[in-house]
């Protein structure tokens, strides 16, 4: 039976007062889940257990920004008992109290810098990193292949990126070209007025290849950014026929 | 059995998991293998956190080492897990 707090106390919670373990100081109040089996009474019992697991865990995420992870795993390799005049109690408790303020804490961060967000959901691993997620819900062979995506998107971002700083380096190197058209043009005039043409020649080369540079880096970015979600798209789609296989399989 | 005021004992846990059980007579057929694990971690902005964890049990007329065939009368024993998350900046101003 589980239970979330209520002003009047439930039958539960009312046992829950007598329950074995009462020394536990409840300094947070009542907890916000609840799974409690108060009494159990069985004249005989006998039991037989072999390799029985049992986890329990508090699991939060945000974004990529807050991963939290609390739990308990019990095993049991092997137990046979016998049992006569039995009680017994159960319980377990979750507080989100602690989880709540460090989820808002993370969302005023996100509040107050909306950079952060935005840096996320632009860089290409990011979209590479989502399309894995998307794949991993669908089951363990599917997560691989979503990797092997991610690695690729990442390559693929890592190499479009590569081609940017070449091509701005390449812009680098048709700027300062054409600045040395410019200043030969300059030279080329000579005489009284030589030195305002050479200015203005180099004046316009600079501009000219700055122009250049920023067209050259745009067209690559948006290169980049197109492969990145080509690749996640692909991604997608070959985890989709990998599930759908394993399900005509099974 | 960490109990209130011992050194090993979580106050505020986040994630507690308890049983009881009580019985008249008890016997094990078998030396029990049982283990127990408590993990957790917390990964955000500012840095990593912990999980704090505390485990054990209470035990009446019931020696910590159980032997098979021997039956047991008017046996108690309470257990009780319990976790609580370390923040990064609680930790850092301890």
């Amino acid at each position: 039976m589980a239970s979330q707090r209520t002003k009047s106390r439930t039958p539960a919670e009312r046992e829950y007062e007598s329950y074995a373990l009462e020394a536990i100081d409840d300094r947070r109040g009542d907890p916000d889940v609840l799974l409690d089996v108060p009494e159990v009474k069985v004249d005989s019992i006998h039991l037989e257990v072999d390799d029985l697991d049992a986890h329990v865990a508090l699991k939060a995420k945000v974004l990529d920004l807050v991963k939290l992870n609390a739990g308990v795993d019990a095993h049991l390799g092997q137990l046979r008992i016998d049992l006569k005049g039995v009680e017994a109690q159960a319980l377990l408790k979750v507080r989100l109290d602690r989880v709540t303020a460090i989820v808002d804490r993370v969302l005023t961060t996100v509040d107050r810098n909306p950079e952060l967000v935005k840096s996320l959901g632009r860089t290409t691993e990011q979209v590479g990193e989502g399309a894995g997620h998307a794949l991993g819900e669908t089951g363990e062979a599917v997560e691989d292949v979503g990797e092997g995506a991610e690695g690729a998107v990442q390559d693929i971002g890592s190499g479009a990126g590569q081609a940017v700083d070449e091509l701005g380096q390449t812009a680098g190197q048709a700027g300062q070209a054409l600045r040395q058209v410019g200043e030969g043009a300059g030279e080329a005039v000579g005489g009284d007025g030589g030195g305002i043409a050479d200015a203005s020649a180099t004046g316009i080369a600079k501009l000219a290849a700055k122009i250049v540079a920023k067209e050259l880096k745009s067209v690559a970015r948006e290169e980049a950014k197109e492969l990145g979600l080509a690749a996640a798209r692909k991604a997608k789609e070959v985890g989709e026929r990998r599930n759908e296989r394993k399900a005509e399989e099974s | 059995m960490a109990r209130k005021g011992d050194r090993d004992r979580i106050e505020d846990s986040d994630v507690e998991i308890g049983a009881s059980v009580k019985a008249k007579r008890l016997r094990f057929r078998e030396k029990p293998e049982t283990n127990v694990d408590l993990h957790g971690e917390l990964q955000e902005p500012e840095g990593s956190g912990e999980l704090q964890t505390a485990s054990g049990s209470e035990r009446e007329n019931l020696p910590d080492e159980v032997e098979p065939g021997v039956t047991y009368r008017d046996v108690r024993v309470g257990w009780r897990a319990a976790g609580r998350l370390e923040e990064p900046d609680k930790r850092q101003s301890e």
